[in-house]
């Protein structure tokens, strides 16, 4: 009985671990959290690409926050960007290394639309949730990573690029 | 023990942010990038269905700008 409620509890801690959340990582999540909760709950972070992008490394993956505001769209930049204050995270990307096969991961793709990613990787995948906020990227089977962006309800904060290739 | 390439391949945010890293490390090309505007920097890819920029060419032309100064033939020869 013990070694069956052991069994039990390793299935659930193994398949939760596995399991996404939609909408935060680790109580982190775009236009909610700000620069300040992310030290706070990571510490500092390993490096930082410019000043508004930090980089968290962990032994199975690496994590980005970005933090790409732009209050009142005034600046005309070549990038998405936010109309927010600053220091808010508006992205949260986890990438795996190394990578597990999607069939190993107890990940359910069906609830999400799947749209192929286009550009140069083939057979490259992104699996969206209902309200587009979250996204499961999946190549040649294998799961790439986890991308937290905001939603459509934050839709009109968007800032546009100002050119496009 | 050295780094496997993933089996999904590189996105051009990787690629541009290895380029990045190795531009930081090298005082020339950093001094040619301070001549030429400065340098860019990479930035996570915008997912969106209504992106302006699905292919992420943003991060690609970070790292093409990078490459192309230690590049023997032209960027499309």
């Amino acid at each position: 009985m013990i070694r069956l409620s052991f069994l039990i509890a390793c299935l659930l801690l193994f398949g939760s671990a596995q399991t996404p959340s939609p909408s935060d990582w680790r109580g982190l999540s775009p236009l909610k959290s700000t620069r300040t909760d992310v030290v706070r709950t990571l510490g500092g972070p390993d490096e930082t690409i410019g000043n508004d992008t930090v980089t968290y490394r962990f032994p199975d993956r690496d994590v980005y926050f970005a933090f790409y505001s732009n209050p009142n769209c005034e600046r005309q930049l070549p990038y998405t960007s936010w109309n927010v204050p600053s220091d808010t995270v508006t992205a949260i990307d986890v990438i795996f290394r190394p990578q597990q096969l999607i069939a190993d991961t107890g990940i359910d793709l069906t609830k999400y639309r799947k749209i192929e990613a286009g550009g140069d990787l083939l057979n490259r995948y992104n699996y969206f949730n209902a309200d587009w906020s979250f996204v499961i990227e999946v190549g040649n089977n294998y799961l790439a990573g986890y991308h937290y962006r905001p939603g459509n309800k934050q839709a009109h904060l968007r800032c546009e690029p100002s050119k496009q290739r | 023990m050295p780094q496997q390439v993933p089996a999904t391949g590189y996105t051009h945010f990787e690629m541009a942010t290895a380029a990045y890293k190795a531009a930081l490390a090298d005082p020339a090309f950093m001094k040619y990038a301070n001549r030429h505007g400065g340098r860019t920097e990479p930035k996570l890819p915008d997912y969106s269905p209504d992106s302006k920029d699905p292919e992420d060419w943003y991060n690609a032309d970070v790292s093409d700008r990078i490459a192309r100064h230690g590049c023997r033939h032209p960027i499309d020869w």
